[in-house]
């Protein structure tokens, strides 16, 4: 109770110390600020790098022409591949179908144990939520929809958030499709569809079926197929990289062996960013991010400094007046952490705002809790050393220095 | 009616280093009693080892030599745990420049030595309105020690050091600072604790307040001489 009342108290003094709050906690926010950009980039890049680098993703160039049995076929032989093109194995693989329901609705299937495999929603597009866990749960692209009739050609436009509830019924049947999460279309490159034309989801693959039981499709006829495969090794590394490319290569050799009739027409996507460049990539972001967390780490030491070198006498008195080491400690730490913690919300209030004007889609286009949670965590991280520091100047000061003339 | 003895200090001394070999004798060979509800006065020079025996007694410094008896435990072979406890539970200060943290309102620096404890927060406010309108300031118990006079501050001070119902109260240069009416102002507080059972002991330059002193010890390059009012 007692500590708790102190580090409480301790709160409340280092709000009323107003000009040295304010000061500290700008320059905390601006230093959370970049902290936050830089985690964010870190977490778009590994993930886009995760697929660039490791993974290689399959598309059908032809729609509605690829039939599920040759789609099998050729999953099986790539996965053949790994003894011809020297992988030991294929590390992970999904198979995802898609298919226009209607004019205006696309639906696309997802592999539940590997979601983030979908070429159309790999991890560095989700802005908000999660991916379905469940066979209800749906993800879409941010912003607004044209919903377009088939009949007589009439759009309904509407925004679309986290927690609303698509109902689909056909007089008989109902499926309730709650959304979970959203994605960002505007880096969207495998499927070359306007999305603002057509309502995407990307669901459960066995509510992938039920959707097209209520549409009345014929399975056979209107499936068309993407495949992503990640090959084993570390991100940036010359050996996986070698790897995908050998990947690639079988499955060119492959293609390039039969005709449509046997696997149908599929393009690979072959372009890769050299390796070098995700490395430069990388180390420019991580030199930037190790910057922003030097810079942190000396303005809490700066802080922590100031508060133990200035408030000395304090100290002291606190010591006479009863107070055990740990008990000041407490209210000192209390300072800073007041301080670093309120700069980190302050600066997640910048950000926010920056992406927020800076975005196509208002309201969605914001932070992912991922890149939030590293920030709080790194800043955090950042004031251990000015805690530490403190800590020792601390137990340096006699009670007794309450005592001698200013 | 016999008296506790709350301090008993023997054959104490204390020794400083000043330089590479020049050895300072701050205290030589104290002999002294504390008894409740006793208000002693220290006299002497600057540099005469008050400040040094104020330290020694209430445990914010060791002597070189000598023993410490407060209540009967022997504080020299306190360790630092047991020395915040003792100042935690038994020890008042009132300091010549009261001290105060200037973030605190009036009522927030009296509870301060009690923040650490397991209080309800309801009765420590309850406690410290209590102190600060016996002594005369409860209009001003959420002013900041900026926005009081110097008097105010060192009532504020005492409040501060009495909210633990100490056993002892030292006071160094308690009324330094302030000018010679606040002073006895002050100095009649103190006497008023004193007779309550509260055993006090002011370091003072201050001749005019012997009046109030139940004996007078005077230091001079570190010892002492008693003589009774």
């Amino acid at each position: 109770m007692g500590k708790i009342r102190v580090l409480k108290k301790s709160i409340k003094f280092t709000v009323r110390s107003k000009r040295r709050f304010i000061v500290f906690l700008l320059i905390f926010a601006i230093v959370s600020s970049f902290v936050t950009f830089f985690i964010n980039d870190i977490d778009t890049l590994q993930t886009d790098l995760y697929l660039e680098q490791k993974g290689l993703i399959l598309n059908q160039r032809n729609e509605f022409s690829v039939f599920n049995n040759q789609s099998t076929r050729l999953l099986n032989e790539i996965l053949d591949i790994k003894a011809s093109g020297g992988l030991e194995a294929v590390e992970n693989y999904a198979v995802s179908r898609y298919a226009d329901l209607d004019a205006g609705l696309r639906i696309f299937s997802l592999d539940v144990k590997n979601p983030w495999m979908n070429a159309d929603v790999n991890p560095s597009l989700i802005q908000q939520g999660k991916y379905p866990s469940t066979a209800n749960e749906i993800m879409v692209p941010t912003g607004s929809f044209y919903f377009k009739s088939t009949s007589n050609n009439v759009a309904i436009k509407s925004d679309i958030v986290v927690g609303q509830v698509l109902e689909f019924f056909d007089g008989t049947d109902l499926i309730e499709l709650t959304v979970v999460g959203t994605f960002d279309t505007s880096k969207m490159t495998q499927i070359n569809v306007d999305v603002k034309e057509k309502l995407w989801i990307f669901l459960h693959d066995t509510t992938y079926d039920s959707m097209l039981d209520l549409y009345n499709i014929d399975e056979d006829a209107s499936y068309t197929y993407s495949m992503s495969f990640v090959v084993p090794g570390l991100i940036l590394s010359e050996t996986t990289y070698q790897a995908i490319n050998d990947l690639n290569d079988g499955i060119k050799v492959i293609l390039s062996e039969n005709n449509t009739d046997s696997y149908g027409i599929w393009a690979s996507q072959a372009e890769f960013l050299p390796l070098e460049d995700s490395v430069k990539k990388a180390t420019n972001t991580l030199v930037s991010l190790g910057f922003a967390v030097i810079g942190g780490i000396i303005l809490s030491i700066m802080l922590s400094y100031l508060i133990s070198r200035f408030r000395r006498r304090e100290i002291a008195v606190l010591k006479a007046l009863g107070y055990s080491n740990g008990s000041v400690r407490t209210t000192l730490v209390g300072e800073v952490l007041t301080t670093s913690i309120s700069g980190f919300f302050v600066g997640m209030t910048l950000v926010q705002g920056i992406l927020f004007y800076t975005s196509d889609f208002k309201f969605d286009n914001l932070l992912r809790w991922v890149a939030f949670l590293a920030s709080f965590g790194i800043i955090v991280l950042i004031t251990l050393p000015g805690i530490f520091l403190i800590s020792r100047k601390i137990l340096g000061v006699s009670p007794s220095e309450a005592f001698r003339d200013k | 009616m016999s008296m506790e003895v709350i301090i008993e200090a023997k054959n104490l001394g204390k020794t400083y280093k000043r330089g590479r070999s020049e050895v300072v004798h701050a205290l030589d060979d104290i002999n002294l009693k504390l008894y409740e509800a006793e208000m002693i006065l220290l006299y002497g020079p600057s540099g005469s080892g008050k400040s040094t025996l104020l330290n020694v007694l209430s445990g914010l410094d060791n002597p070189t030599t000598g023993t410490i008896k407060f209540s009967g435990d022997d504080i020299t072979e306190f360790n630092q745990k047991q020395l915040t406890d003792l100042r935690r539970n038994d020890v008042g200060f009132v300091f010549q420049a009261w001290e105060l943290i200037d973030n605190l309102t009036a009522v927030e620096n009296v509870e301060a030595p009690m923040y650490p404890e397991s209080v309800p927060s309801n009765v420590l406010r309850t406690d410290a309105i209590t102190l600060l309108r016996r002594l005369d300031l409860l209009d001003r118990e959420y002013h900041y020690p900026k926005e009081m006079s110097g008097g105010e501050q060192q009532r504020v001070a005492l409040a501060r050091a009495l909210i633990k119902r100490p056993k002892v109260i030292f006071a160094d240069e308690p009324t330094g600072n302030l000018d010679s009416e606040t002073g006895h102002l002050i100095m009649r507080l103190l006497k008023t604790v004193c007779r309550q059972g509260t055993a006090i002991i002011i370091a003072t330059h201050d001749e005019e307040l012997r009046e109030y002193a139940d004996r007078i010890i005077r230091l001079h390059d570190g010892k002492m001489t008693e003589e009774r009012v």
